[in-house]
């Protein structure tokens, strides 16, 4: 099938200026040479703890930011070539969903003014028909004229993250970022917003980059998986793969971390040592055998590559 | 546990908060006992009061907007509701202690680690100050600090979330309190992380002997730490039992809802059960029962009365007209 999104070699690093004159210069590897494709219909997770890079992968995908090198293709078309109307064009394809609902609404402005704002700009509605459209794209999320001309203040964090759903659907996307979408809502909203996420999936078959770092919630969402580790992918493969074979021992550990709501089935728990250590000083060879408890001699000295063991799932370890 | 004696036991506690022209109503009525060497689980939602009830335990609502309208907190035997400003300074940090959420903005940034924990230490503590520093490098050494000399020169922008959280520990258990409240200790943190820091507070009640009050709306937290635990909506307690009681006989419908509501792993369902609705606004509370607009099985004397608590079985309550 035809790739709506293919990502190569994408690669972003953070230059900081340090010292009194600004000379000294360190590097922070946010992302560092992914790949990876996802199908139309498809939702794929990038999963990992904080600071691994995933949020930096869906920003540069959507061009917030600049890449350090690699491409990034939107149905066969490389989005860091473009630029003037041909950007404007495909930006209207792909539309974000941020982590904090709180902050991604502009509090002086009404729902509709909010909902509009993308058809404003991208649209020559007007009006009635405008207004038209906003109403249709909320009852879409499950709100309705009465939320029509009230603040952001005036709803709750899962009413908030609808409006921003509402908002990103209103020019048709095909291609939803969603970033954390669920992490600042408590457990029943968040149940109700990932039911709507997937019935919108459904009826307006988009496509999904899903950002998280919820394993329990990845594991309900999506298609397929990618686990991140400082700024690389360390695992790759469908869901259900990964989660009843993980390969790497990240991902192992990762998963056997998550707190079990069920009182029977409390597993036995791999702790990692100490934390994840920083983007500025990656450890050598693999960047996880500073906490790996298989680590050995060779883990330290050469890099692992992504390669192929079962098929569709990809690991990055000596080991395998 | 029960026949341990009661180390804290919260009576008819009623907090309100004075907003502009309403009045939140955060606290009605609640009723808690723990027993001494006990891990007892606060769960619910935010807003649901959890975190009201740990201050209030502290004194540490402030004063206004806040009020305690009514109630008591019994802990070791003395009222601490009437106890002045200058007793309660020799409970906190001593006697009871808190964790909270955020363990980078909990650290005052201007002091060294070290300074901060020797100050906790020499506040309670009849010792010198370079008895202190060596008492607080072992408070370090326990809460899996590998250099403690180093650590305690260190400036807490230094330190990664989970360093800082351990650091909040050893200063929260460096005067062996007899009871601690861990405000969602492990909320701001990666999964790895929390089940590390998970495990300490674990072996460190045991290795301290204390008692640990946990909130957080993390089910999962809940079911690997505690023995008992409350359910809290809209500031009452709406269900208290032992953990095996909560999580496999449920007896409320919230408590019913949260539990199907949370995702667990390796469990594949096409929709998730959710709770209809929103929790209520604390000024504008539904009549009756706090639940019933949200609740699929409410009857209608659950608009009408507010349910009086029932025990289901041994040790096990919950307000439902059910």
């Amino acid at each position: 099938m035809e790739k709506l999104i293919r990502v190569a070699n994408l690669k972003k690093h953070f230059p900081i200026k340090e010292g009194i004159f600004k000379r000294k210069k360190k590097v922070v590897y946010a992302v560092d040479n992914v790949s990876f494709d996802i199908e139309p219909g498809e939702t794929l997770s990038l999963v990992g703890e904080s600071g691994c890079g995933k949020s930096t992968v869906g920003l540069t995908i959507m061009r917030l930011v600049e890449p350090t090198a690699g491409e990034v293709f939107f149905n066969s078309k490389n989005i860091f070539q473009l630029d003037g109307e041909d950007l404007r064009a495909i930006r209207k394809k792909m539309a974000v969903i941020f982590q904090d609902p709180y902050s991604s609404l502009d509090p002086r402005m009404q729902i509709m003014d909010i909902v509009a704002e993308p058809l404003r700009t991208h649209t020559s509605l007007k009006n009635n028909a405008l207004r038209d459209k906003v109403l249709d794209l909320l009852s879409q999320v499950g709100l309705g004229l009465e939320h029509l001309n009230r603040y952001p203040h005036e709803f709750s964090g899962g009413q908030r993250q609808r409006i921003s759903i509402a908002r990103a659907l209103a020019l048709n996307p095909a291609f939803l970022i969603l970033d954390e979408p669920t992490s600042a809502l408590d457990v029943s909203v968040q149940a109700q917003v990932l039911n709507l996420i997937t019935d919108l999936q459904q009826k307006l078959n988009l496509t999904y980059l899903f950002i998280s770092h919820n394993l329990a919630v990845v594991e309900h969402i999506s298609h397929r998986i990618i686990i991140m580790y400082l700024g690389k992918i360390v695992e790759m493969g469908y869901t259900r793969s990964i989660f009843s074979n993980p390969l790497h021992p990240y991902s192992e550990a990762l998963l056997s971390a998550i707190p079990n709501p069920d009182i029977d089935q409390q597993n036995q728990q791999i702790l990692l040592k100490g934390d994840v250590p920083s983007p500025i000083n990656i450890p050598s060879g693999c960047n996880f055998h500073t906490r790996c408890p298989y680590a050995y001699e060779e883990c330290r000295i050469r890099e692992p590559q992504l390669s192929q063991i079962e098929k569709d799932h990809f690991v990055a370890c000596h080991l395998k | 546990m029960t026949t341990n004696p009661i180390l804290l036991d919260i009576k008819d506690l009623i907090i309100q908060f004075s907003a502009y022209k309403s009045v939140v109503k955060a606290i009605q009525g609640v009723s808690l006992t723990m027993h001494k060497g006990e891990t007892l689980g606060i769960v619910g939602e935010s807003g649901c009061g959890k975190s009201v009830t740990a201050s209030a335990i502290l004194q540490l609502i402030p004063c206004p907007p806040g009020k305690i309208v009514s109630g008591e907190i019994w802990f070791e035997g003395e009222n601490i509701l009437t106890k002045s400003e200058t007793e309660m300074r020799q409970i906190r940090g001593k006697t009871i202690s808190m964790i909270f959420q955020d363990p980078m903005t909990a650290l005052n940034p201007v002091f060294t680690v070290g300074d901060q924990i020797v100050t906790v230490i020499g506040l309670h503590q009849k010792v010198g100050k370079k008895e202190a520093r060596r008492r607080a490098a072992d408070m370090l050494r326990l809460v899996g600090l590998s250099d403690p000399a180093a650590t305690l020169k260190k400036y807490p922008h230094e330190m990664s979330g989970g360093m800082s959280q351990r650091i909040m520990i050893a200063m929260a258990l460096s005067c062996r309190p007899s009871l601690l409240i861990a405000d969602e200790p492990t909320t701001a943190l990666d999964v790895t992380v929390q089940a590390q820091i998970l495990d300490l507070m674990k072996n460190l009640k045991k290795e301290i002997d204390t008692s640990i009050m946990l909130i957080t709306h993390d089910l999962g937290v809940i079911a690997k730490m505690c023995e008992n635990v409350a359910v809290m909506y809209a500031g009452r307690i709406v269900e208290y039992g032992s953990l095996r009681h909560i999580f496999k006989n449920p007896g409320h419908p919230y408590t019913q809802g949260l539990l199907s509501s949370t995702l667990k792993l390796g469990e594949e369902k096409d929709r998730l059960e959710i709770i209809e609705g929103t929790v209520p606004d604390l000024s504008k509370l539904p009549p009756g029962c706090l639940f019933n607009p949200r609740c699929s099985q409410a009857e209608a004397i659950c608009s009408r009365e507010v349910p009086g608590t029932v025990e289901i079985e041994k040790g096990h309550v919950m307000a439902c007209h059910l």
